[in-house]
């Protein structure tokens, strides 16, 4: 039998600039930032004061069935929750009986619970250890988040929770691909949620040196900018259905685009960078899954996030991809718009290429002002015009050293567009 | 505090935990079944509630000893005295 071409039929997100998908283009269209000091708590100890925060009406508290669970949990399980259930709504996909039957849950999850295993911590110290909570160990289990989904929504298939640190969302998307695209399944969920925005992550980040301490000064953070000085810390969570595209068709889904190649990869230049070998592998990795060339790439949605290492790295590796090539396209990160979300971070960049790919402007590199010379061939500031866009590549890497790229097209680029029927 | 008064204020303090109208409870209500949905984590979690509440400290093993509503009430009542003397009343 032959490959399952795999569409994306809806998307669920809870991100710092809305709780849509059209809220979050319309939000990067704009250039907007939702780097703002931090409110959730205190950070005035720390170097670092600022974030990219969820607003609470973004991702209210949890109702229905697990309510009380959900709000015990890390942040990261009311985004995944929330983004999630949106998701199925947008893309009108059964969760519960049958459906399950073809149905899998992939969700990306780096950090998990930290938020309650610090919290936890501090009332053992401060109050004794007889008053830890009895929901401690499932707040904070990475795989409680997707647990709790199939819990609320009656979902008896498959579940996999993927841990690759920054990676992680884009390797859970990646999987799922895979599994649609070989018959294992004909549907999923899938994405990635994370939410660290916590004192021993400003803490551990600030001992790193990987934090950006401009708390009100330049703007920041400032992906490939000569002038960047690191991250700015965010959270959410990004889930998407994925769908064999025929049986999507035949349903009259409304189908966003079509994922054709992914790959993921083993490698850095240390535990905490990415190497440019490395990093250039899995790219050419994913696009030969994807059976594509870089000449049919018109958009790279970056990794880059303002460290400079890393994101030179990163433009090392996409100068050499394209290097054979004419094709100069255009490369661009979110990370000034909405901070590093951690596993979130690679399901945000396929949402804001979705939107690429739908007739949005390709969102401008926020804060990036002056590159180094040895990039000045590539196209950093690239005509942010609608249209044109026809294939996405998608690239993140994780802490000890995990690549994972996704390819992302129009949806029947090159192929007619067949009449949808409900079924 | 008598009896009565701890009655009231403990399914005031249910109510709360549990963000739910308990007002149906009763002393001869079983804890096994206080209310749908009220789970093993769920009960453990009420229990460190009504202990800040009472300002009192259960033994571990309290749930697994206790039948009814009232025992609970019995319980908090020893606990609560017990904090005034010397002498600790064992269930």
């Amino acid at each position: 039998m032959s490959d399952a071409r795999v569409v994306i039929t809806g998307a669920g997100v809870v991100s710092p600039l809305g709780g849509t998908l059209t809220e979050l283009w319309r939000g990067l269209e704009d250039g907007e930032s939702a780097v703002r000091p931090l409110s959730r708590f205190d950070a005035s100890r720390f170097a670092c004061r600022i974030a990219a925060e969820v607003s609470p009406s973004v991702c209210p508290p949890a109702e229905g069935p697990y309510a009380h669970e959900v709000r015990r949990g890390g942040k990261f399980v009311h985004f995944a929750v929330a983004a999630a259930e949106r998701a199925a709504s947008d893309g009108r996909l059964r969760l519960d009986g049958e459906a399950a039957a073809s149905c899998a849950l992939y969700l990306g999850v780096s950090t998990g619970g930290l938020d309650e295993m610090e919290n936890a911590v501090i009332r053992q110290e401060t109050r004794g250890a007889r008053k830890v909570s009895p929901y401690q160990i499932t707040s904070m289990l990475p795989n409680m988040a997707a647990g709790l989904i199939a819990l609320r929504n009656d979902f008896t298939g498959p579940q996999y929770t993927i841990s690759g640190a920054c990676a992680s969302g884009s390797q859970a998307i990646g999987q799922a691909f895979h599994a649609i695209r070989s018959r294992v399944v004909d549907c999923a969920l899938a994405g990635g949620a994370d939410g660290v925005l916590t004192p021993i992550a400003f803490s551990s980040f600030q001992a790193m040196r990987m934090l950006s301490t401009r708390n009100g000064g330049r703007p920041t953070p400032r992906p490939f900018d000569c002038d960047s000085d690191g991250i700015v810390l965010g959270e959410g969570a990004v889930v998407f259905c994925l769908e064999e595209r025929e049986r999507a068709v035949r349903r009259g889904a409304r189908i966003y685009a079509e994922i054709e190649g992914y790959a993921t990869c083993s490698g850095g230049g240390g535990v905490a960078l990415p190497s440019t070998s490395d990093t250039l592998r899995c790219l050419r990795l994913a696009l030969a899954d994807a059976r594509r060339d870089s000449a049919d790439v018109d958009c790279v949605y970056a990794q880059a996030a303002g460290v400079r290492k890393g994101d030179e790295s990163e433009l090392d590796a996409l100068q050499a991809l394209f290097a054979a090539g004419r094709a100069r396209p255009a490369v661009t990160s979110i990370k000034g718009h909405l901070g590093h979300t951690f596993a979130a971070s690679g399901p945000l960049n396929l949402a804001a290429a979705v939107g690429a790919l739908n007739g949005r402007k390709i969102s401008p590199t926020l804060n990036l002002e002056a590159v180094a010379p040895q990039y000045s061939g590539m196209n950093l500031f690239p005509d942010y015009g609608a249209g044109a866009v026809r294939r996405c590549l998608i690239n993140t890497y994780g802490f000890g050293g995990v690549g994972a790229a996704l390819v992302v097209a129009q949806p029947f680029h090159g192929s007619p567009v067949p009449e949808a029927k409900e079924i | 505090m008598t009896s009565t008064e701890i009655f009231t204020k403990t399914v005031q303090h249910i109510g709360e935990y549990l963000e739910q109208d308990v007002s149906n409870l009763r002393p001869e209500s079983e804890l096994a079944t206080l209310v749908p949905g009220l789970d093993s984590l769920k009960s453990f979690e009420m229990l460190l509630y009504l202990e800040d509440c009472f300002h009192v400290e259960f033994e571990e093993t309290l749930l697994g000893r206790l039948k009814t509503l009232q025992d609970l009430i019995d319980y908090i009542a020893m606990k609560l005295e017990s904090e005034k003397g010397p002498a600790s009343v064992a269930v």
